[in-house]
């Protein structure tokens, strides 16, 4: 029944997912887990801050992926900080333009801007035509994003979820709108690109870090201590790797890999 | 109900397509191979709603006449001329491709074009030598990009070799780094949906 070639990775993932079960179990029985400061997620305070002083809006933009395929756990991560940055412009009173490019992420963000305004107690300051549909033509919608960032003076873009060649075009017509910037993506192609472009960056797995870091729940906390213990762990495997490979046994190698 | 049924699909599906990977079952396979199928239908479904969205923000702008609403016009009657089109002629017809291509792919082509500009821009903020840091990749940029041209051999003999190394070596290194450490936050937030803890894909938040 069990494909046995594949059988180490599975034991693999039950380790991982083990240690992060356990590690959320000991966050709710009230281990103090301490989290670094990532100053992209503090940044975001400052900005939806600025946007009430200044009287203007805030863009967010999740990039070009969607729920199911392309770029699907970036995109959740994406979705959990908007949440909490919509919640944000909500409880200061800023504006917050989400522009998207599949129907999908289109259908879950405005229910979660909804929530968020909701839970802010400013259910009346919530309108639909915060949530702008634009293309799911990359470039199309990359042109949709500076038109709307330059027309409505948006004081900061935050574009953080699943972004490909569209991204340098959306950042550098943000900077030139004189907006803050705030990005993060997972896709490796794009991170040097927003690196050079914007003011702040989530590298990688800080993405997966917002839940933790805004929230302060205890599951999200846990969840990010036992992505910590496998990232250990992974590490604990490559150094193993790297020395039985340079001793010319490469059984780790052939061991670990996915058949 | 509302919440909960959408959970426990969620949930079902997700437990369901990993274990697909790891077990010969056709009592499995099939409904996953099938859930698979679904996933593109579903995408092209969503597509109508984003569509429906745009349509009644510009229909707001018009009706209230924002600054701008002229340009709310023109999109409705574009879009819902391109959709007739489309829906009576079939995406195929000459004029349906002539839109597609010297409206939709020239405008593309253009902005990507455009990207090689912006290129230049914010590569100029980011290699300036403003700390250690930036000198690194002022350095090793500068390096990499010599590697790619003929002066930069012309220029010292082992500039390819030491451009190669960089990028083989330290960027690679860098950009397995950060890979592995997405795909660990990856199963996270998988076994988050998997576990009930994440909903935001509902939305209205936790």
């Amino acid at each position: 029944m069990f494909i046995v070639p594949r059988l180490v990775t599975l034991y693999i993932m039950l380790v991982v997912c083990g240690v992060i079960v356990l590690q959320i179990e000991r966050a709710k029985r009230g281990a103090g887990i301490k989290i670094r400061r990532i100053p992209a997620l503090e940044a975001m305070t400052e900005v939806v801050g600025r946007a009430t002083e200044m009287g203007r809006p805030v863009h967010f933009t999740a990039g070009v992926g969607n729920l199911t395929t392309r770029g699907a756990q970036a995109m959740m991560a994406s979705l959990e900080i908007l949440s909490y940055l919509s919640e944000m412009a909500a409880r200061y009173n800023s504006k917050i333009i989400t522009t998207v490019a599949q129907g999908d992420v289109y259908a879950v963000s405005e229910e979660i801007i909804k929530g968020a305004f909701i839970r802010a107690g400013h259910p009346d300051a919530y309108s639909p035509d915060m949530i702008r549909y634009l293309s799911d033509s990359q470039f199309a919608y990359a042109g949709g994003i500076a038109g709307i960032i330059t027309r409505e003076q948006c004081v900061a873009n935050v574009m953080i979820g699943h972004f490909a060649a569209e991204a340098l075009y959306i950042a550098e017509s943000a900077h030139l709108a004189g907006a803050v910037q705030i990005a993060g993506t997972t896709n490796m192609y794009q991170l040097p690109y927003l690196i050079a472009a914007c003011d702040y960056v989530l590298i990688g797995e800080e993405l997966f870090a917002a839940g933790a870091y805004f929230g302060k729940n205890l599951v999200d906390l846990g969840a990010l201590s036992g992505q910590d213990f496998a990232r250990l762990f992974a590490v604990a495997l490559i150094i193993i790797g790297v020395a039985l490979g340079t001793v010319g046994n490469k059984w780790l190698t052939d061991f670990l890999a996915f058949k | 109900m509302r919440r909960s049924l959408p959970v426990l699909i969620a949930i079902v599906v997700g437990i369901g397509m990993v274990f697909d990977l790891f077990l010969k079952l056709p009592l499995l396979n099939n409904p996953m191979a099938e859930v698979r199928n679904w996933m593109p239908i579903m995408t092209s479904f969503a597509v109508i709603v984003g569509c429906v969205g745009l349509l009644n923000v510009h229909y707001k702008n018009i009706q209230r006449k924002r600054p701008g609403w002229y340009n709310s016009v023109i999109l409705w009657a574009v879009m819902l001329s391109v959709i007739a089109l489309g829906c009576t002629k079939g995406t195929r017809d000459a004029t349906y491709s002539f839109i597609f291509n010297n409206v939709l792919v020239a405008s593309s082509t253009t902005l990507s074009a455009v990207g090689a500009l912006f290129l230049a821009s914010s590569g100029f903020r980011a290699f300036r030598a403003t700390n250690t840091n930036a000198t690194i990749l002022l350095i090793s940029g500068a390096l990499v990009m010599l590697a790619q041209v003929p002066i930069g051999e012309a220029i010292y003999g082992q500039i390819p070799n030491i451009g190669n190394w960089i990028m083989n070596v330290p960027n690679n290194a860098g950009q397995r780094g950060i890979m592995i450490a997405s795909g660990v936050g990856f199963i996270t937030v998988c076994l988050r949906i998997m576990l009930g803890y994440t909903r935001s894909y509902l939305g209205g938040g936790e």
